[in-house]
């Protein structure tokens, strides 16, 4: 054979070879980005775990703190209805189930993330787990996950499972506050100890021990704050109280026409920050039949990136204070509240009660006050009620005709077999 | 994949081994040249083909109908013309040495030719005699217009196609559905192929923002179609469903379109040249009171000159094509395009800029095997204005007057939005090649190698100043997508006697896709500058990398009897690399069978020419890149790594499989001046992949792809082309094209219904998909006073009521050509299509903000003269009551697609061989039945191409006017 004819042979076989050695190329393809399960699997990766959980409840407050507000006038609505907006529903206290799908599904997985990360640590660190700060952090997102949804959430629904009583959040809350003081303690963390003990009292007190909600208050100083943070790193991220009231374009929502427009001009209450503009005078669409409204913008949350507290000292002054008056202690529930409001960074003047009336509404009030804005006012309002405490609050503050929590979705309802 | 990366440069090798410069071709002969003409017209026939049968000598007649080829050896020959909607016409004649030979030839209409040559949906290329399916075909010589896009071409052309979507900005492209919805949870976009190379048909990615409120720009989706210069297109086949497309496997199930080219010819060189001009204006999209719905001052020449004439908004085009084709002897053919287009949109902002040029050469390296080369480059610049449901953009600012995010409506406060810039560059470039060898007489083996490259820069700067962000933001966006792609196909001839004949043919296919791209984002600028991503204080990235793979094989066989009974049986069977790991290779059959009965000896010849077809075959759509796989999301938390759930994963995912039956006729009567396509096709999707929501309480929230559904569509495709009058001084051809198509769910597979967005739902027992919504149940009654919004709810109001499919269910097309003296023409294409719904989100959302909205004058002026509403006027026009599921409406219309005149100037121009004018309208009128303003034809700030469009605050696509002046030389 001809060295010519050799090469018009594999000329002529060239494609022919080509296309039969593609045919043996694998129809694999590995994409880079999104991480697979299995590589969670590993020691490295629980930070990231539990930070994904804490992130998760981090969103989850934004969006509940938000339109809780919304429902329990902490805020009034400006205008907007669609992005940041307040729908008109819930402008006039109605939480649809349509509507609150975002808050469940995502309150749903800040306690999911943060319970499979917790079960991941202790599966992947075995006993070493005991004393690891890291699976203290993830039991802390867990306990502060799951008191979000029973102060929030009417019903009780885990992993698929049946409805259940909301109580059962704060079942699960507790207990995992009570391992991570545990972990805390022996990761030798006196400030992941202290958040424990102060989202455990909050919990223990919504679930009527008010023994241990008082011993745990006890045991965190005025000073302590827990907060979740907020970043600029992108939208999901910005606290979403600030930027939905903030020009941004927005101004969705006012302080005008609330019970703390009111207190805040007649005390000065730092704690009910809000400010106006000289040049924008009113929110950014329509009210209903209100029309154009003013627009006060909040500054408790005063950019991006404000923090939301979740557990203070100060919050623990005021269990004590409602543990006192659920003993007929007036004074000394008084005294609590009166400290906090004289002290310092606050600077205002005290109140009295003589009656258990008086106290309680004294009581209802300053923890509106003190706990504006962070998520809280739906499930004081729950608790209040279901115990009939007394103290009847103004039309301003009243919930008559409102929603007291957020409902179970239709995107629960509709794809869970067992709810 | 480094090995197949390795054999793949191999395989370039060998190509480009293969294109070593032909041996010394045949030279001397004798040059045969002549005239093709329209038998009834005399007018000259372009574009046909003109060969000598058996030989590889021909050419192609231009636009004057003229041909010539040279070469041609001493001897009797036949030579025989075939040009599309024409009987092919041979003659014979001999030659005698060197002495140049003219042969005219006079050609009579034949629209439905059995003996025309396809390729799409065949393995190799078979005559439509032997195909069993419906093929549906555009030549771009039928076109009469000047073509603005490939998508405008396509569309109210060809029964079951539909093209929709799109708004008025620069960049907007156009959705292509065949035979409507395929697939209620992937693209139903068809594959698309240009010159056997398998391309992009998915959208470009939009100039918005990753991250935060993305739709800060115009939100709007360039289609990579519309980089297609339309003045290189010879001709467009579409094959429309499963039954056609089995040879394509998987990914095939939303049908196919494969675009071909033109390409050069034996001969001298034959210039052609083009040139466009015109403009783009706005029609009427609002109420007579506000025609433009509050855009009058913000539309490009508003202010300008025409200003005294009122409201002109409109922007000019203008663009030129230069095409040069030819031939070196026998075995080099070749044609150079080069295009440039200029094209000002209707808002300030919008200008699209494209620049393109195409090489197509064929040549025969060795003997017995012929090359065709193709490649094309396309570099579009889009500057865009912000518009969409973009609370910086134009259009939702104009249209909520003094609701809007400024405050207030002054024109000047609104537009600072123009000081945004939205630019977009594209480079795309396609390159083919495929090799024919030819060993033998019966067989022949030929191998594509593609390679698709778009590159875009999406730039989107709110300079530092610009309303809402005073310290300014930029992002840019690099993204790729590249598709490697193979085609080999063998094919065998057997002929058994003289009756009997079998092709057999068997090939692979290898489709490699990757898209890519990096963001770069950043805020806070410290300075007014002109700006970088660098400029930033705050500095946000990302990326995204995702590859597909598809590889298949395949096999058919074409038996004939008598050439005039064909069944073909084939199957194709595919693996893709985002099946599910507990997912194997996929099987998709077909078979068809075609019967010409006209040529049975019972046929009665006055009955004209009858193919009766049948086909049933089965193509599949495979899933995501991430489907099948269970991850997680890495997010970041304030700097530190986080993670969280992100997708749930189904290890036993599959491609649905849509399996259709076809059947048919192609008849044509009175010597081809009546010509009729009928198909009645019936398709059935199953183990149709449906998002199946998650349960949120699992943690995973997205829902997960499974293939748990079953959904079935059915319709009839008629065309009907008819040629009324042909006389020297007169003729007169009309069209009519008539599409049904109903779907049903048939089973959910045990999940609930669910939502697709944009009021689009997936309900067992409806169309897939409906439009779900809030009926009103007695609009034209009288609310009584006192009546509460709560009580005007409950009582007026259905919740959850089904309106109907999103997709039309009725297309009606209907074309005319007059021709007249010297062969002057006019022609008209409109286009009503009906049956569907859809949700018109801007007016919802100006009442809800109690805009004075245009649709409710009527409302408003009841109001101030204290007179009752009605129940409709209540709920949709008063702020507290309107809901946004409310706003559904029948989405029937009537449009006028292009109104075109053509006026042949022979050689009327010195030096030219002929020349042509061309006034051309398109998109000149509309009429809608059900929603007051809007074109339902509008898309959303989804874009084109999302399973339900809905309409948002945009403009929708102008009226384009253009003339074009036609030479050739």
């Amino acid at each position: 054979m001809t060295m010519t004819t050799s090469l018009n042979i594999s000329r002529r076989l060239a494609p022919i070879a080509l296309v039969g050695s593609l045919a043996g190329c694998a129809l694999d393809a590995t994409n880079p980005g999104p991480i697979q399960s299995e590589f969670l699997e590993t020691r490295a990766a629980l930070t990231a775990v539990v930070n994904g959980a804490g992130r998760d409840l981090a969103e989850a407050l934004n969006w509940v703190s938000y339109t809780g507000a919304a429902v329990a006038r902490e805020l009034h609505p400006a205008g907007s209805t669609g992005s940041f907006g307040i729908t008109p529903q819930q402008q006039a206290g109605k939480i649809m189930p349509d509507d609150d799908a975002t808050h469940w599904n995502l309150s749903q997985r800040a306690r999911w993330t943060a319970e499979d990360g917790v079960a991941r640590i202790k599966r992947i660190l075995g006993t070493a787990a005991n004393n690891n700060g890291t699976l203290a952090q993830g039991l802390i997102w867990t306990g502060y996950a799951n008191r979000m949804l029973g102060e929030n959430f009417c019903d009780g629904v885990i992993n698929g499972g049946p409805k259940t009583p909301s109580t059962v959040y704060y079942e699960r809350a507790e207990a995992a506050f009570t391992e991570a003081i545990a972990v805390a303690q022996a990761a030798n963390n006196a400030t992941l100890v202290s958040a424990a003990t102060a989202g455990r009292a909050s919990v223990r007190l919504n679930r009527g021990n008010t023994a241990g909600a008082a011993s745990d208050a006890a045991a965190v100083a005025s000073t302590f704050a827990y907060r979740m943070p907020y970043y600029t790193t992108d939208l999901d991220q910005y606290n979403r109280i600030y930027w939905a009231g903030a020009n941004q374009p927005y101004r969705a929502h006012t302080v005008w026409n609330t019970y703390f427009e009111g207190v805040r001009k007649s005390t000065r209450d730092p704690r009910i920050a809000f400010d106006s503009s000289a040049t924008i005078l009113v929110g950014d669409a329509a009210v209903g039949n209100l029309g154009r409204v003013r627009w006060y913008f909040q500054t408790k949350h005063s950019s991006q990136t404000s923090n939301i507290n979740l557990s203070t000292g100060w919050e623990m002054r005021l269990i004590e204070a409602e543990v006192k008056l659920i003993n007929n202690d007036i004074p000394g529930a008084m005294a609590l509240i009166n400290a906090r409001r004289t002290s310092t960074a606050v600077n205002v003047p005290a109140v009295t009660a003589t009656t258990a009336e008086d106290a309680w509404l004294a009581l209802k009030r300053e923890r509106f006050i003190e706990l504006w804005l962070e998520a809280r006012r739906l499930g004081d309002l729950r608790r209040w009620t279901a115990a009939n405490r007394p103290g009847t609050l103004g039309p301003l503050e009243t919930m008559a005709g409102r929603d007291l929590c957020f409902s179970t979705p239709l995107s629960e309802i509709e794809t869970n077999p067992n709810f | 994949m480094s090995f197949c990366r390795q054999w793949l440069s191999l395989g370039a090798l060998a190509i480009a081994s293969l294109a070593t410069p032909p041996s010394a071709a045949a030279q001397g002969g004798a040059t045969v040249r002549g005239t093709v003409t329209n038998a009834s017209t005399s007018a000259p026939v372009a574009g046909a083909q003109v060969f000598v049968v058996g030989t590889r000598f021909g050419g192609m007649t231009a636009s004057d109908g003229r041909y010539t080829f040279a070469g041609v050896p001493e001897g009797t020959i036949v030579v025989r013309i075939r040009a599309l909607g024409y009987q092919p016409v041979e003659k014979t004649v001999t030659i005698a040495g060197t002495a140049p030979v003219t042969l005219d030839f006079t050609v009579t209409s034949a629209p439905v030719s059995l003996d025309e040559v396809v390729v799409t949906g065949t393995a190799g290329s078979a005559r439509k005699r032997e195909v069993g399916n419906s093929i549906g075909q555009v030549k771009i010589a039928d076109a009469p217009e000047v073509p603005s896009t490939v998508s405008q071409m396509l569309n109210g052309r060809l029964a079951g196609v539909s093209i929709a979507g799109g708004t008025g900005n620069s960049g907007s492209g156009q959705a292509i559905r065949l035979r409507g919805t395929t697939s209620v949870a992937l693209t139903n976009q068809p594959l698309i192929y240009i010159d056997g190379v398998r391309t992009r048909s998915d959208e470009y990615p939009r100039n918005g923002i990753f991250t935060g409120t993305t739709q800060r720009g115009a939100n709007v989706y360039a289609s990579p179609l519309n980089d297609i210069n339309p003045d290189d297109i010879e001709r467009i086949e579409v094959v429309k469903g499963a039954a056609a497309a089995t040879l394509f496997g998987t990914d095939a199930a939303a049908g196919v379109i494969q675009i071909f080219t033109k390409r050069g010819q034996q001969g001298r060189a034959k210039w052609q040249a083009q040139f466009n001009t015109g403009y783009n204006q706005m029609q009427k999209f609002g109420t007579d009171e506000a025609p433009f719905i509050f855009m009058d001052p913000f539309f490009r020449n508003s202010a300008g000159f025409l200003e005294n004439l009122g409201a002109n908004p409109m922007g000019t085009r203008y663009g030129s094509n230069v095409q040069v084709s030819g031939g070196q002897g026998e075995n080099l053919k070749y044609l150079v395009s080069l295009g440039a287009d200029k094209n000002d949109g209707v808002l300030p902002n919008d200008r699209e800029k494209k620049y393109l040029v195409r090489t197509n050469v064929d040549f025969m390296p060795i003997p017995k095997i012929a090359v065709s080369w193709n490649s094309s480059f396309n570099n579009t610049l889009i500057s865009q204005t912000p518009a969409g449901n973009n609370a910086q953009g134009v259009t939702l600012n104009a249209f909520r007057r003094d609701r809007n995010y400024f405050g207030n409506a002054n024109a000047d406060t609104i537009a600072r939005v123009f000081e945004q810039q939205l630019n977009s560059q594209i480079d795309r470039m396609i390159l083919g090649s495929t090799a024919t060898w030819t060993p033998i007489a019966n067989f022949n083996s030929r191998f594509t190698i593609g390679y698709d490259r778009a590159a875009l820069e999406n730039r989107n700067v709110r300079p530092y100043g610009f309303p809402a962000v005073p310290l300014g933001v930029i992002q840019n966006q690099r993204w790729s997508n590249q598709t490697i792609s193979t085609d080999w196909v063998n094919s065998y001839d057997f002929n058994l006697g003289s009756d009997f004949k079998i092709t057999a043919s068997a090939g692979t296919q290898y489709v490699n896709s990757q898209v890519s791209d990096v963001v770069g984002f950043s805020e806070n600028f410290p300075s007014p500058t002109v700006p970088t991503v660098a400029s930033g204080s705050n500095k946000l990235s990302d990326e995204n990398r995702q590859r597909v793979i598809t590889g298949g094989a395949f096999a058919q066989s074409l038996f004939g009897f008598k050439d005039r009974f064909f069944l073909t049986v084939g199957a194709r069977i595919d693996g893709n690399s985002a099946f599910g790991k507990d997912f194997g290779f996929q099987t998709y059959p077909k078979v068809s069978g075609s019967w010409v009965t006209s040529e049975e000896g019972f046929w009665n010849q006055n009955l004209g020419t009858l193919k009766l077809r049948a086909a049933y075959g089965s193509a599949g759509r495979a899933p995501g890149a991430f489907a099948a796989v269970q991850t997680w999301n890495p997010v970041g938390w304030g700097g530190q790594p986080a993670v969280r759930p992100l997708n749930l994963g189904n290890a036993d995912l599959g491609p649905e499989r849509t399996t259709e039956m076809e059947l048919g006729f192609d008849h044509s009567i009175f010597d081809g001046r009546l010509n009729t396509d009928f198909t009645y096709f019936r398709a059935k999707t199953t183990d149709a992949l449906f998002f199946v929501r998650s349960i949120p309480t699992n943690g995973f929230l997205n829902s997960v792809l499974d293939n748990v559904g079953e959904m079935e569509k059915s319709g009839l495709e008629i065309a009907i082309n008819g040629t009324i009058v042909d006389r020297p001084m007169l003729g007169i051809q009309a069209g009519l094209n008539i599409t049904t198509n109903d779907s049903k769910v048939l089973s959910l597979g045990g999940a609930q219904a669910f939502s697709v967005g944009n009021k689009g739902w997936v309900i067992e027992g409806e169309q897939a998909p409906v439009i779900r919504g809030m009926k009103i149940k007695n609009p034209n009654d009288l609310v009584p006073a006192g009546t509460t919004g709560a009580q005007l709810l409950a009582n007026n109001v259905e919740n959850n009521a089904i309106f109907g499919p999103a997709q039309p269910t009725r297309i009606i097309g209907g074309s005319l050509n007059v021709r007249t003296w010297k062969n002057i023409s006019i022609s008209a294409r409109g286009e009503f299509q009906g049956g569907h719904f859809i949700n018109e989100d801007a007016s919802f959302q100006a009442i809800t903000r109690s805009v004075l909205w245009p649709t409710c004058e009527g409302t408003y002026k009841k109001q101030a003269a204290n007179q009752q509403l009605t129940v409709k006027e209540s709920l949709m026009c008063v702020a507290a009551n309107a809901r946004s599921d409310m706003f559904v409406f029948a989405a029937d219309f009537f449009k006028v697609r292009d109104i075109t005149l053509t006026i042949p100037m022979g050689r009327f121009i010195p030096g030219t061989t002929s020349s042509s004018l061309v006034f051309s309208a398109q998109n000149i009128f509309r009429k809608n039945n059900g929603m007051d303003i809007f074109d339902p034809e509008m898309s959303g700030n989804d874009g084109f191409n999302p399973t339900v469009r809905y309409i948002s605050e945009h403009i929708p696509a102008p009226a384009v006017f253009l003339s074009s002046l036609r030479i050739s030389f």
